[in-house]
């Protein structure tokens, strides 16, 4: 098999997960799908795809890398603990809203959506197999037990809205 | 127990999905399109000194009409003789003996820049341009024929021969004394003769 044809096997095969990544950060398709392309683009002019250990975590760690620079300046949530992340603004969905997603999948994706991004970016990096607490803390550039902590948090945050959701839907 | 499991299972089920274009996308060729376009752009030759193989001659060509341009003072036109520069004084043909010389006019002697005409520091055009100097003044310059004759009859003739020759050149270049001439008056013819 020639070069051309590696890397084009390559990119069918990770570019979807590669959009995750991105997406998780950037909260915008058009912007993610750009980080695909400067992801792909970069290891194409580095030769950089060929022989990979962990092909999803290094491709997510380039694509974070990416995604971050092209984010609008603002404060850096990833380095604050899952305490601090907390107490950041996460706006709730209103009940307005929640009348509106009558898809429940949907609700949860907005609510995940509305999670810090300390949290965010460990919960969506946590949903692929591949990578263990270690690789996303690899990723993000915290510790692994930061990360097990952030999981925790984010976790128990989504079940207290959607329980509060369920509540206010039965009462 | 039994709702928390629920919970964790739809969210389970979103993040597995969560922020996939899915199978259908196009993203895969619009991502391989993307980067095959870009890589051929970087590959293409850049032609970065065109501007320069432009720019550079047509600066040089400038530069050189500047250099080359007249230098004039911008001067009222009533005053334009008054502004020469004490270095370019005007010249005079003046006779000495039997060649001709070129000496300098004298100066006037209130020689004052006139008004409104100024020399500003840093105007080169305004600045008097300095006359080269001469190693000999007046210049040399070769001799006539006249002269050249001179030279062979002086060399060769005898010291007589000078003596009268001197002799002969102060005598042609002494005054002429003209005699007065006197006309006699014309005699009336005799009576009675006609």
């Amino acid at each position: 098999m020639d070069e051309e044809a590696e890397f084009t096997a390559f990119v069918q095969r990770q570019s979807r997960f590669v959009f995750r990544v991105a997406y998780a950060v950037l909260l915008n398709a058009h912007d993610a799908e750009d980080v695909v392309q400067e992801t792909f683009l970069k290891l194409y002019r580095n030769r950089g795809w060929h022989p990979l250990d962990n092909e999803r975590a290094f491709l997510a760690r380039v694509a974070w890398r990416i995604a971050v620079d092209r984010r609008p300046r603002q404060p850096q949530s990833t380095d604050l603990d899952a305490a601090a992340a907390e107490d950041s603004p996460s706006p709730d969905p209103s009940p307005e809203q929640v009348a509106l997603l009558s898809n429940q999948q949907a609700m949860v994706h907005s609510m995940i959506d509305a999670l810090p991004e300390a949290l965010r970016l460990p919960l969506v990096l946590s949903a692929f197999d591949e990578l263990n607490s270690r690789e996303i803390g690899g990723i993000l550039g915290i510790p692994e037990g930061t990360v097990r902590t952030r999981l925790q948090r984010a976790r128990q945050m989504l079940h207290q809205k959607l329980a509060n959701i369920q509540e206010t839907r039965y009462a | 127990m039994h709702e928390k499991d629920d919970l964790d299972l739809l969210l389970d089920n979103v993040l597995s999905n969560y922020g996939d274009p899915g199978p259908d996308s196009g993203l895969e060729r619009r991502v391989l399109a993307g980067v095959r376009t870009r890589m051929a752009a970087e590959s293409a030759p850049r032609r970065r000194w065109l501007p320069w193989a432009v720019a550079l001659p047509a600066a040089a060509c400038l530069l050189l009409i500047f250099l080359a341009a007249p230098r004039t003072v911008h001067a009222p036109a009533g005053h334009a003789t008054s502004s020469a520069s004490p270095q370019e004084v005007p010249l005079t043909t003046t006779h000495t003996g039997s060649r001709p010389v070129l000496i300098p006019a004298p100066a006037p002697r209130n020689r004052q820049l006139p008004t409104g005409l100024q020399f500003h520091r840093g105007d080169r055009a305004s600045k008097p341009v300095a006359l080269p100097k001469l190693d000999v003044f007046p210049t040399p310059q070769p001799l006539t024929p006249a002269e050249l004759a001179l030279v062979t009859f002086a060399a060769h003739a005898s010291e007589d021969e000078r003596k009268s020759f001197i002799a002969a050149q102060k005598q042609a270049d002494a005054p002429l004394r003209i005699a007065a001439i006197e006309i006699p008056p014309i005699e009336s013819p005799a009576k009675g003769t006609n």
